[in-house]
């Protein structure tokens, strides 16, 4: 691991220490041992998040875990993960998973994939090995598709989802006819490796017509 | 990296700006960043309008300004601002802001090459510290002119970055 990777990891393990706790950009940037100018720009680099968007989807990302694991107040959860109230936390919840807290808690549990777990060595060797391609947006029999591109073998397709659905979407504002699943991904030779095309929303889509 | 200590007049300033954390990829869909954007919006419209900019910006000389706030250490959010100096305040466009930055004493640090890309901020606040001062202003900027070759071309390129500094204590 480089000292930039090496860097980042002492940020990311900061931040899963202190989920519960009201830390700053620059306390993690003082983690990382860097300034924190510098800091923004590598964590942005590295993780392909901002520290505090990061900070954030971890905090979101483990509440609502807990709201689907027991019965705890939501106003308990919000305040344990530091938001200052109620409102605050709900307004946060619902800007990351589009639904309120209760809505979450009272019909939502197979949206668990889109929660953005713990960060390992091993996913972020993966998206900045130099072989990793981003999404890029297609047009496919004359519509628009999502073209998701995998070089790695099939174990690591889940490293590649798993981007895909914490980082890419979020980030992307591309709403899509259908989730993003291994099923989808075909080895295709102009890619060099596994890709998937996949509609974006307002076109219909059925098992078969998302496999490019 | 070389160092001196200076005093700047007061510094008007008009270009244009962005708020926020500049190297977040959120809706992009390209690494470009937001600094890289605003150079772009800023010499553009320069290239468009030279003809009526001549006259009241100094040209072959820019200025990256970045002024901190309170979200800047809680969420690494701060302003950056590229613009060129002011000549004239008559005919400004309203494209542009402007930018008053106050008379002070300016520890200036020389950058090069790989310098430039590298943790600089770490070395600069730890040389002001051990000179015995420290930084005067939410603000610091950087000073491009012939020197910078471009971010393609960072090995044969020098900048200024300007830091306001006050005496320690």
């Amino acid at each position: 691991m480089d000292a930039r990777m090496r860097s980042v990891h002492a940020a990311l393990t900061f931040i899963e220490d202190h989920l519960h706790e009201d830390i700053t950009v620059g306390d993690i940037a003082s983690a990382a041992g860097y300034s924190l100018y510098h800091f923004i720009r590598t964590f942005n680099q590295v993780v392909q998040h901002s520290p505090y968007d990061f900070l954030m989807r971890r905090r979101l990302s483990e509440a609502a875990q807990e709201l689907i694991d027991t019965d705890r107040r939501i106003l308990d959860i919000a305040v344990d993960y530091s938001f200052g109230s109620h409102e605050t936390f709900s307004r946060a919840f619902k800007r990351m998973f589009d639904l309120s807290p209760s809505q979450w808690r009272d019909g939502f549990p197979d949206h668990a994939h889109v929660l953005l777990p713990r960060l390992t060595e091993e996913y972020l060797a993966h998206i900045n090995h130099t072989d990793f391609v981003r999404p890029v947006l297609k047009t496919v029999g004359g519509l628009p598709r999502v073209c998701f591109m995998h070089r790695g073998g099939e174990e690591s397709l889940q490293l590649t989802l798993s981007y895909i659905h914490h980082t890419w979407l979020p980030q992307s504002e591309v709403h899509l006819a259908c989730a993003v699943e291994p099923g989808h991904f075909q080895h295709n030779a102009d890619v060099a490796g596994m890709a998937a095309f996949i509609p974006v929303r307002e076109f219909i889509c059925s098992e078969t017509s998302c496999v490019g | 990296m070389q160092t001196r200590i200076t005093t700047e007049d007061r510094l008007v300033l008009a270009g244009m700006s962005f708020y926020g954390d500049p190297f977040s990829t959120h809706g992009a869909w390209s690494g470009e960043n937001e600094i890289g954007r605003v150079w772009t919006r800023f010499m553009t419209y320069l290239e468009g309008h030279r003809e009526e900019l001549e006259d009241i910006l100094q040209p072959g000389v820019f200025y990256e300004v970045h002024t901190y706030s309170d979200e800047t250490v809680s969420r690494g959010l701060f302003e950056v601002f590229v613009g060129a100096r002011l000549t004239s305040l008559e005919g400004t466009p309203t494209a542009m802001v402007m930018k008053a930055l106050p008379a002070s004493d300016y520890a200036v640090f020389t950058l090069e090459g790989e310098e430039i890309a590298s943790d600089w901020f770490s070395k600069v606040e730890a040389w002001i510290a051990e000179a015995g001062y420290q930084r005067a202003q939410d603000f610091t900027f950087q000073y491009y002119d012939e020197r910078f070759k471009g971010v393609d071309q960072m090995e044969g390129s020098t900048l200024d970055v300007y830091i306001p500094i006050k005496p320690a204590g």
